[in-house]
């Protein structure tokens, strides 16, 4: 039984948002030099919330295995980032192929323009590297 | 429409590797942090202890050790930089969260 089970087991009922949609944005490029990663926040709020009617960033410290977009892991060092959290709770009719494809758009652009390994979002428990 | 399955979230993502997130507190500090946030909005005092004005029943009620040392910890840290919560506020506050989420 896994912890969304266990939710249903106890009684939680689905709620009125469906999914939990949360793109990481790093500050660090894949040689872990800085770059300013503010108007990538900007931009990744006002997309989601476009899309799925609100988006809450949340500053967070993360470490990081570096690891290519197929997840093998390219050296054993581990690089620390000032991570950004972008996260929405998202209603059913807001979670469209449209929406996911225009997210995976601006992430690949994401890991191209920032020279990234690997960027990542997180869709209902499920990590997704791109 | 029909809900899309993780094979498909990753292929219009065009993601090259996917991988499960089991643990749920994943989601729990930014659920924790909004709880904290409305919690020391709506708190005010008229003279005695500061409590949310809607908040009228009162009631004792039992908790586990290992639950109040919990709450405990957390009204300790959302006290820091305003007002002070107490663990039955923080309880309160979660009841409240949940039941507005939807269970029945």
């Amino acid at each position: 039984m896994d912890w969304l089970d266990l939710l249903r087991e106890i009684g939680f009922s689905p709620l009125s948002y469906a999914h939990v949609v949360i793109a990481y944005l790093p500050n660090k490029d894949k040689n872990g030099k800085e770059f300013d990663v503010e108007p990538w926040e900007t931009a990744a709020l006002k997309l989601q919330g476009r899309l799925f009617r609100g988006a809450t960033s949340y500053p967070s410290r993360g470490s990081y295995r570096r690891s290519d977009e197929t997840g093998a892991i390219s050296d054993a060092g581990a690089m620390i980032e000032q991570t950004r959290m972008i996260v929405s709770f998202v209603a059913e009719p807001d979670f469209t192929e449209e929406a996911i494809k225009e997210i995976g758009g601006f992430l690949r652009r994401l890991k191209r323009e920032t020279r990234q390994d690997a960027v990542a979002l997180v869709v209902d428990g499920e990590m997704y590297y791109l | 429409m029909a809900r899309l399955s993780k094979e498909k979230i990753g292929t219009l993502l065009r993601a090259k590797h996917r991988e499960p997130v089991k643990t749920p507190l994943y989601y729990a500090p930014p659920f924790l942090d909004e709880l904290r946030k409305g919690l020391q909005e709506r708190l005010a005092s008229r003279g005695g202890r500061p409590t949310v004005s809607e908040w009228e029943v009162v009631r004792k009620t039992r908790y586990s050790k290992k639950t109040w040392q919990w709450l405990a910890q957390l009204a300790e840290q959302w006290s820091q930089g305003g007002v002070s919560v107490s663990p039955s506020q923080v309880a309160a506050r979660i009841v409240e969260a949940v039941h507005r989420a939807g269970v029945r």
